[in-house]
C-alpha cells in the first residue's frame, strides 16, 4: 500500500493533516441560521454542521481528526454531537459581546485505519497507565466535551477566549485559545472584509502554538488561512472555511 | 362621472406607486459583521411581503423594500431581529426605494 504512496498523494495527505484544530468548533449560531464549516490544523481536521435552534440555542455536529503530539502519535477520530447556549449578548453603539456554553457526548476511537506502528504506543501508553489494553484497540470510547466562549467585536476589532475540554474513560484533552484580529478597513455588508490578527493556542501536554492569520470574510464566507511560527510537528499550515445558509 | 372616474383612477394608481415606493428602515445596535447581517438578511427575505432588502453596517441600518400592496408589521420584525440576536433601536416608513437607500450609503462612504 505504501508503495503506490506518489509524491502527490503524500504532499496532499501532508497538506490535510497540516489543516488543524477545533479553535473555531463551538460556534454559537443565529436562530434559523445553517452553517457548514471545515477547519484544518498541523493537528486536526474538523467537519462542522450547525443550525441556530431558538434565540438562545444551537446544536452542532462535529467530525474532528485528531493527531496530538508528535508524528509517531496515533490518530484518533471523534464524533460530537453538542447544544451551545448563550449565556450572554450585549450590543453596544459599534460592537457587540457573547458569552456562550457549550457540552455533549463524545464518541472517539483511533483511527481504524492508522498503521500498527503509530497505534502502537497508545495501546501501550493506555497499558502503562490504567492496565487496559482492550479499551483503545478500535473500540470506541464514549465521553464528554464541552466549553465557553467569550468574544466582542466591532468593525475594526474582534478578540475572543475559548476553553475547550474533553473527557473519556482514559483520554482527556483540555484546549485554551486566544484570537485578537484587527481591520485594516471598515467594510460593509456587501464589501469583503479583511482582518489580520494572531491565535494562541495551548492544548494540554503540548507547547503553546502562536499562528499569525489572516481573515477573508463576505456576505455567506468565510476563509481564514495561517502558518504557526513555532511548530516542530507535521506542518505549519492553518486553513479554516464557512459557508452559511 | 367622467371626472369622478378619472380621479378614482389617479388615485388608485398613486396609492399604488405610495405602496410600492415604501420601505422599512431598521436601525439595529450591535449588527458589526456580515455573519451578524446575514441572519438577519435571510429573516427579512422570508417574509412573503419583502420585495428587497438592503444592509448597511457603516450605517447600521436594514432597509426592507414591500412588495406592492403589502404591508410588514413592525411588531413582527422587531422579534425577527431579535431572534437574530440583535436590538432594534427604530423603525421608520420612508419612501425611498432600496437604490434610493444604496445610493445614500453610498454617497456618505465617498
Amino acid at each position: 500500500m505504501s508503495s503506490m504512496r506518489t509524491p502527490f498523494a503524500t504532499a496532499l495527505i501532508a497538506a490535510l493533516s497540516a489543516m488543524a484544530t477545533s479553535s473555531h468548533a463551538g460556534f454559537f449560531i443565529p436562530k434559523d441560521i445553517t452553517m457548514l464549516m471545515f477547519t484544518a490544523t498541523p493537528d486536526e481536521q474538523n467537519y462542522e454542521l450547525a443550525y441556530g435552534i431558538d434565540r438562545r440555542v444551537s446544536g452542532a455536529i462535529v467530525f474532528t481528526r485528531l493527531q496530538q503530539g508528535s508524528n509517531t502519535a496515533p490518530r484518533r477520530n471523534l464524533a460530537t454531537a453538542q447544544l451551545a447556549y448563550l449565556v450572554h449578548r450585549q450590543p453596544t453603539t459599534d460592537g457587540i459581546f457573547n458569552a456562550y456554553l457549550w457540552a455533549g457526548p463524545i464518541a472517539t476511537r483511533i483511527d481504524p485505519h492508522a498503521p500498527r506502528s503509530l497505534v502502537e504506543p497508545m495501546r501501550k501508553h493506555a497499558a502503562d497507565k490504567i492496565g487496559k489494553v482492550s479499551t483503545v484497540e478500535n473500540k470506541a470510547q464514549i465521553g464528554a466535551q464541552g466549553g465557553l466562549w467569550i468574544d466582542f467585536e466591532t468593525r475594526s476589532i474582534y478578540t475572543r477566549v475559548k476553553f475547550h475540554g474533553f473527557k473519556t474513560e482514559d483520554w482527556r484533552r483540555n484546549e485554551v485559545v486566544a484570537q485578537a484580529m484587527l481591520a485594516p478597513y471598515k467594510a460593509d455588508y456587501e464589501d469583503i472584509a479583511s482582518w489580520g490578527g494572531v491565535q494562541i493556542k495551548r492544548v494540554s501536554g503540548n507547547k503553546t502554538e502562536i499562528t499569525p492569520y489572516v481573515r477573508f470574510f463576505q456576505r455567506r464566507w468565510w476563509i481564514d488561512a495561517g502558518v504557526s511560527v513555532d511548530r516542530t510537528h507535521r506542518d505549519n499550515f492553518f486553513f479554516n472555511v464557512s459557508y452559511t445558509f | 362621472m367622467k371626472t369622478i372616474k378619472t380621479i378614482a383612477v389617479s388615485f388608485a394608481a398613486f396609492a399604488a406607486i405610495a405602496a410600492h415606493a415604501e420601505t422599512v428602515k431598521i436601525k439595529v445596535d450591535g449588527m458589526v459583521c456580515a455573519f451578524c447581517a446575514g441572519a438577519i438578511e435571510k429573516k427579512m427575505k422570508a417574509n412573503k411581503e419583502t420585495a428587497e432588502v438592503f444592509v448597511s453596517l457603516e450605517n447600521k441600518i436594514v432597509a426592507v423594500a414591500q412588495k406592492p400592496g403589502q404591508k410588514l408589521d413592525d411588531a413582527k420584525l422587531k422579534a425577527q431581529i431579535a431572534d437574530a440576536g440583535y436590538e432594534v433601536k427604530g423603525i421608520e416608513r420612508v419612501s425611498a426605494t432600496i437604490k434610493d437607500i444604496r445610493e445614500e450609503v453610498k454617497a456618505k462612504k465617498s
